[in-house]
């Protein structure tokens, strides 16, 4: 009876050891830490990151939260990645006040941090990879002056406060309109609106307040995703700019109804995040920051850009 | 203490109870598999990974382990008199916002508040599920959303609430802490199972526990009071989810309306591989220990193994199969014996 037992444990122990590779020989080992890898983003970042990996011949070991909320996850994941002993981790923080502690412990027992996108909140980073989110907001200004021509009455559509990036592209959207396009005006800007419902409201009483209301500014595409069906079904010929790309945003810029949208290389940020965190593990110098520039969807190059340095293939699985 | 004159004469028998409720040798395998799948995955992973099996390592796992044992042995309590709590991932989530909050305003004294909101709404579970005859399913997802609502609500902008200066430090010191290489965490947790091992075992109430588990008719007919006894089941669970809270505070240093999501199933599992039967009548914390055990050294082996995250939740899946699937062969091979 025992060996009955016995021989379904070795069974099982057998079928754990066959579902594991065995370790690889490789000098560096990078720790990769994401939120969710079931958002688009962090599946492009992470496409970047394995690639970089494999053309470095570097060891690369990823954890995924699961879910952009299981912060003590991911702080448990990192604490195993410590025990792992890998050389160097690239951490995109699902709270970044949450794992800065964390962080400064890994880095105070010789693991360099690389920050991805939202890093963990410490001075102490090896490196800060990240789309430069100001470019994104100066591209939409350059779509939006030329789209009317230099002149009319513009509103923003910001954002919530405090985030830090949705503040930069609005501050690189209002700087380039007034150095560019001085005879454009912002008559309004709101900083509550998040989600399509929202932005569709605020749109409607934007078209009320000033029936003259030339272009509306969105920091995500979601927003425009909401206005621009609204302000197409009540008939106002309104100008609509944002950024980012997902597959309806695509639809849009395709049949004209956007102007344009700019758009973060996320694959290119995971390649860049993977350069820096072989440099920081060799104990070479890396860069304080890498701000990858954006780039700029619109109607003309949208059927021929080449995105493979945003977002990972269709048939990519982390 | 109310004792009926029925309800003390089965106190005075137990072995009358015992033999009822299967609680002999062979009856305890059940609870052997927590330990034994435990085992194995320790053992599968120390072989592929140098860094796996050291006794550092067998430190991080405790460390982290915490969390799920201590829901998880909440969950038997409630399970073991036949419902179940699907709340506890939530009611955690709240008890960290509102212990975070008073500690930043009364220091380390609001610590208790962990505990107090778990009580709260284990009472409300309890009093829907006894009194008012609510299924558990339903009664406990109503106080999911409410506590999740709450938790949201209470937390300024629905962000995490950041625990200030002096309690921060204390709390994450204390995460980081050990004696004799043994993390203060671990111990915390193992001291949740030697008292909930002392209430089952040593008590009378434990007994009555055990007795509204296996037949509430019965029960009820010895006089024991079967509805306060079922309150005070789902009141404990609440109270081990205020007390996972404090392990958060311990790792995160913050108050987090949003963590929790699906630790309510994950606790389930660490109480049905640790022996429980969702129909009530079982329960060994021993058992229970090890399942979270088991379960925390699977995740930790499949972070170290740098498979696709995707791939490792189907390992995990499956090693959660494979734990029932050995319950029900080992019942086999021992009961033919």
């Amino acid at each position: 009876m025992l060996c009955k037992a016995l021989k379904y444990a070795a069974l099982a122990a057998g079928a754990l050891c066959l579902s594991l590779p065995a370790a690889q020989a490789a000098d560096v080992t990078v720790g990769f830490s994401v939120p969710s890898l079931s958002t688009a983003f962090w599946t492009s970042a992470a496409y970047g990151v394995e690639k970089e990996a494999e053309k470095a011949g570097v060891k690369l070991v990823k954890v995924d939260a699961g879910n952009d909320n299981n912060v003590s996850q991911q702080i448990g994941q990192i604490q195993d990645l410590m025990q792992r002993h890998v050389n160097v981790l690239i951490i995109g923080a699902a709270n970044d006040d949450a794992l800065k502690p964390i962080a400064e412990r890994a880095i105070a027992s010789g693991i360099p941090v690389i920050g991805f996108s939202t890093p963990p909140n410490t001075d102490k980073l090896a490196s800060y990879i990240g789309a430069d989110h100001y470019d994104m907001g100066r591209l939409q200004a350059e779509c939006m002056g030329k789209a009317l021509g230099g002149k009319g009455k513009v509103a923003m559509m910001s954002f919530i406060t405090g985030q830090i990036w949705a503040d930069l592209r609005a501050k690189g959207f209002k700087e380039t309109l007034a150095k560019e396009f001085p005879d454009i005006a912002i008559v309004a800007e709101n900083r509550l609106a998040t989600t399509r419902a929202e932005s569709i409201t605020v749109a409607e009483d934007w078209v009320q307040r000033f029936p003259d209301l030339a272009g509306i500014y969105t920091t995500v595409d979601d927003m425009a995703g909401g206005v621009v069906p609204a302000l197409k079904a009540a008939k106002k010929s309104v100008v609509v700019t944002t950024s980012n790309l997902s597959p309806s945003t695509q639809k849009m810029v395709h049949d004209g109804d956007l102007p344009c949208s700019s758009i973060q290389k996320i694959v290119e940020q995971g390649r860049n995040a993977l350069q820096q965190a072989v440099l920081a593990a060799r104990k070479e110098p890396t860069a304080k920051a890498v701000l990858l520039p954006a780039l700029m969807v619109t109607k003309d190059n949208i059927d021929t850009i080449d995105l493979s340095s945003v977002s990972a293939p269709a048939d990519y699985r982390p | 203490m109310d004792t009926t004159v029925a309800d003390s004469v089965a106190l005075r028998r137990p072995c009358a109870v015992r033999s009822r409720l299967r609680f002999g040798v062979l009856g305890q395998v059940r609870y052997t598999i927590g330990v034994a799948t435990a085992l194995i995955a320790a053992a599968a992973f120390a072989a592929t990974f140098a860094d796996f099996g050291t006794f550092e390592n067998a430190a991080n796992v405790l460390s982290l382990f915490g969390p799920l044992a201590v829901l998880s042995v909440g969950q038997m309590i409630v399970v073991l008199v036949r419902g179940f709590d699907l709340s506890v991932g939530a009611v955690f989530a709240l008890a960290t916002v509102i212990t975070a909050e008073a500690m930043n305003t009364a220091g380390l004294v609001g610590l208790a508040a962990a505990p107090l909101v778990g009580i709260v709404f284990g009472l409300l579970n309890g009093v829907l599920v006894s009194y008012f005859r609510v299924q558990p399913v339903i009664a406990t997802l109503g106080s999911l959303l409410l506590a999740r609502g709450a938790a949201l609500l209470a937390a300024p902008n629905g962000q995490a609430v950041i625990l200030g200066g002096d309690a921060q430090m204390v709390l994450l010191n204390l995460q980081l802490a050990n004696i004799a290489g043994v993390p203060v965490t671990a111990i915390f947790t193992l001291i949740v199972f030697l008292v909930v091992a002392f209430v089952l075992y040593a008590t009378a109430f434990g007994r009555r526990l055990f007795m509204v588990g296996g037949d509430p008719r019965s029960a009820a007919l010895v006089g024991v009071r079967v509805h306060a006894v079922t309150v005070a089941a789902y009141t404990l669970c609440g109270f081990c989810a205020g007390l996972t809270a404090i392990l958060i505070l311990m790792r995160t240093g913050m108050g987090l309306p949003t963590e929790g999501v699906g630790m309510e199933v994950q606790s389930l599992a660490g109480a049905v591989i640790g022996g429980s039967q969702l129909s009530g009548g079982y329960a060994n914390p021993f058992g229970v220990f090890f399942a979270a055990l088991f379960i925390q050294t699977t995740q930790s082996g499949l972070n170290f193994s740098g498979i696709s995250p995707y791939a490792a939740e189907m390992v995990m899946g499956c090693s959660i199969l494979l734990a029932g699937l050995l319950d029900r062969v080992s019942q086999r091979i021992f009961r033919t014996a």
